[in-house]
């Protein structure tokens, strides 16, 4: 690997000259200085299962994060977006920045281009029109999330969800709601020494105090000395969504209209404007 | 200059200021160790690695008094895990990305910075750490992360001399607060993330020329060199990235070794692999290897056993025991006899699946169905382990071991790797699975292995610990509290959010009368004092 510095020094030069990510010719120029052989990319995969799939999936299938072989790059498929993307992660999202050097992210690199080279695009289905109409009505998911600033605080927001979220996860989700919890909504019952109940979503905790938001998306802030015990409960406060409450073409509909939800499209002028 | 100005001079010196006495660190010092309570001269404190300060000006009826004196920001972001050298009122604290410092140590003010720069590509497997100097005549010594060891002037951090230990590009690195014997600087190396061969070195502290080397991974013709097959020892692990201890009187280095390399694919490697995962008891003035204890033969855990071997005599049944205590990343707790390795007490200290208990003969018996695949494998503890690079702390006034453990399991999967020299090289990967992680913060009897007392942390923490005559032990968790408890009940008395994880222990000293207590934070170094009346 140690041939490879040098290339990876100028390469690194270049990208801070011309600002990584931004579309111009110069950064479509930037090439991956990995020679593109089975060595690369053996090494590309170990480091995208250890680092990536947490969230990628380890067959790059998706799970909390987007499928990278058969679903569309959001954020660009060029050797500098993909670069900038993997070092600096994407900004307003759960993807932060890897724990990566310079010429092991070229090595994922190549190990994502070729990975995406055997996958398959995914058609797009379902109705959004008639997704919107069940998001905002008898799906009754507005109580608790929001999309662009409008339904309820309790949940996770879901404007950006459809992207950030390969198909599958969205399923599971939905339809094993219960069993999927994530970091600042885990639900618990806090219960005080005074005999209060309070069953709320958790924000944060520490070993003396702890912070939730209730059912009525009121704010609690508690100190454990209050505290008789904090029950953490089983499972999501979202209800299941069985065949029966939402069938395959509504989920199809619903999914539709989330994926086409999100303002902050990663543009590439959005891109430069990060760099700075 | 004339005498009556000079004489002007050095009245208003003397009226308005301290001068520090260039006060040289002999090795008498460093065997008194925290004898001298205004002084921190060692990662752990003393040789004997307890981290128990006799210091008990800060007890369990004013310690809710303690507030921070004054803070020192690094500006340099990653993870904090340096333990600071005190001296006569100075301050020497390393960072990340071989940053360094020292400080006024009554307000926090900074004298001197120094940094090595770093080359553009560096392969490191944890973070870009450094854990604190060694310190010795007037010189410090640091470890740098690009496999090298400094020698700094204390005065103005001017460098004296450095030297290459190994090459990083190979994927070695160098994290660990060198240990001061004898006028030789003994530092270790990591890298076993990368497929590296292992050794402890010993240094001449005014030249910088190697003294020996001890390689913790034996080529096929020495002993122990038959638990690797093939030429699999050649990139076998087994990395020294914490400091070890030392007894004086056995005149034995006790230093503990990391995991075999790939971490999680042990089928490339068939064998014991010694002598990773191990205590080694090395001569100190050769190298040479007196005896080794192997904690987890062939490793497929990540289970490195580089904790602080801790060493007390401790009165027992047969008479005063030279012991040689060690709470390990793979769950269990560890007495041993230090004149010679043999195994006297064992036990788990938090939930483990890998092993049903320590054999008679030192050996696991290890529970079926363990060892890492590509579909996954649950155990516990996780690939962090049970603990991991906290200090623990030991108190001969309570007779009892102090260690952060983290209660944690993960799912191990383990595939085929090619070995490059210098990639990655760790044979697989791992999830967190099972109950939401934790910390408790445990009181262990040496003697018999059980706990005795325990207080949970909401979050599996990485700070480590500090027990004092004042009764009390001071810990740090990962969601930025800094506490104290009574050493005895495990009672905590008092905790102070600081607003980033702890991934250090704390230390404390002595100043102008002052008990101080200090613990690295986010990139803040915080030193605490009671509040004054």
């Amino acid at each position: 690997m140690r041939q490879n510095k040098s290339l990876v020094v100028l390469i690194s030069s270049v990208l801070s000259l011309v600002g990584i990510g931004a579309a111009t010719p110069q950064t479509a120029l930037v090439q991956n200085p990995m020679a593109k052989d089975s060595k690369t990319l053996q090494q590309g995969m170990h480091m995208y299962r250890h680092r990536c799939s947490v969230c990628h999936g380890l067959d790059g299938l998706g799970n909390r994060g987007p499928d990278l072989k058969n679903g569309p790059w959001r954020h660009g498929d060029s050797n500098a977006q993909l670069f900038r993307v993997i070092s600096r992660g994407i900004p307003g999202s759960e993807m932060g920045p890897a724990r990566l050097q310079e010429d092991e992210i070229w090595m994922v690199i190549s190990y994502l281009q070729s990975l995406r080279s055997r996958g398959t695009r995914l058609e797009e289905v379902g109705d959004p029109v008639a997704g919107e109409l069940i998001y905002w009505g008898k799906g009754l998911c507005e109580q608790c999330h929001r999309i662009n600033g409008r339904g309820g605080r309790l949940g996770p927001d879901l404007s950006l969800i459809g992207r950030s979220r390969s198909r599958t996860a969205l399923i599971q989700s939905l339809r094993s709601a219960r069993k999927s919890t994530s970091a600042g909504y885990e639900p618990i019952t806090v219960v005080l020494r005074n005999g209060q109940r309070i069953l709320g979503v958790r924000k944060n905790e520490d070993t003396f105090s702890i912070q939730l938001m209730d059912v009525n998306e009121e704010l609690h802030l508690i100190v454990k000395s209050d505290v008789l015990e904090v029950i953490e409960e089983q499972g999501s406060l979202m209800p299941d969504y069985s065949v029966e409450q939402l069938t395959d073409t509504e989920l199809d509909d619903l999914l539709s209209y989330l994926r086409t939800m999100g303002t902050t499209e990663f543009s590439e002028s959005s891109a430069t404007e990060v760099s700075r | 200059m004339n005498r009556f100005t000079l004489g002007g001079l050095l009245c208003v010196i003397l009226t308005y200021g301290v001068i520090v006495s260039a006060q040289e660190v002999s090795q008498k010092d460093l065997l008194d160790g925290l004898a001298n309570p205004e002084r921190w001269l060692t990662y752990s404190g003393d040789y004997n690695g307890q981290r128990h300060s006799p210091l008990n000006g800060i007890k369990s009826d004013n310690v809710h008094r303690l507030v921070p004196r004054w803070t020192f920001q690094t500006g340099v972001l990653g993870k904090f895990e340096a333990t600071p050298i005190v001296i006569d009122g100075l301050v020497f604290i390393t960072g990340q990305d071989n940053h360094a410092w020292a400080l006024d140590g009554r307000t926090g003010r900074s004298i001197w910075h120094y940094r090595k720069s770093l080359p553009d590509v560096l392969n490191v497997c944890c973070g870009s750490v450094n854990r604190g100097f060694a310190i010795y005549r007037d010189r410090l010594y640091m470890s740098t992360l690009d496999a090298g060891l400094v020698a700094l002037d204390t005065k103005t951090g001017g460098l004296i001399w450095e030297i290459d230990i190994a090459d990083p590009g190979r994927g070695y690195s160098a994290t660990a607060a060198p240990l001061v014997v004898k006028d030789k600087i003994v530092v270790g190396i990591a890298g076993a993330e990368y497929g590296t061969r292992g050794f402890l070195d010993s240094y001449d502290a005014v030249t910088g020329k190697r003294h020996w080397r001890f390689w913790t991974v034996p080529e096929p013709s020495e002993p122990g060199g038959d638990t690797w097959e093939g030429d699999a020892w050649e990139r076998g692990g087994g990395s020294t990235w914490l400091t070890g201890t030392y007894d004086p009187e056995l005149n034995l280095i006790f230093w503990g070794t990391g995991n075999p390399a790939p971490d999680l694919l042990g089928e490339v490697r068939p064998g014991d692999n010694l002598y990773t995962d191990s205590v080694v008891a090395l001569d100190a003035d050769s190298g040479e290897l007196s005896w080794h204890y192997q904690f987890t033969p062939h490793d497929t855990h990540d289970w490195d056993s580089n904790q602080i071997p801790v060493l007390a005599d401790i009165e027992g049944e047969t008479g005063k025991q030279k012991l040689l205590m060690l709470a390990n990343r793979n769950g269990f707790f560890y007495t041993l006899d230090r004149t010679n390795g043999e195994l006297l007490v064992a036990k788990p200290f938090v939930h483990t699946t890998w092993a049903k208990k320590i054999g008679s003969d030192g050996r696991p018996i290890l529970i079926p169905n363990n060892t890492p695949t590509a579909e996954g494998t649950f155990t516990c503890p996780d690939v962090e382990g049970a603990t991991n690079w906290m200090s623990p702390s030991f108190s001969p006034s309570t007779g009892w071991f102090y260690v952060t453990a983290r209660e944690a399991c993960a799912t191990y999967y383990a595939w085929p790797q090619e070995f490059i020299e210098g990639q990655y090289y760790f044979g697989g990967t791992y999830r967190p699975s099972g109950p939401r992680a934790y910390s408790v913060l445990q009181a262990i009897d040496p003697l018999t292995a059980e706990v005795k007392w325990e207080f949970k942390y909401f979050s599996a923490s990485m700070g480590g610990t500090l027990s004092t005559e004042g009764g009390l032990v001071f810990g740090g968790d990962m969601d930025g509290n800094v506490m104290a408890f009574d050493a005895r009940t495990g009672e905590n008395l008092w905790h102070f959010q600081t607003g980033a994880a702890i991934w250090a222990a704390p230390i404390t000293y002595m100043l102008d009368g002052v008990q101080y207590v200090m613990i690295p934070s986010g990139t803040t170094l915080f030193a605490f004092a009671l509040l004054e009346d």
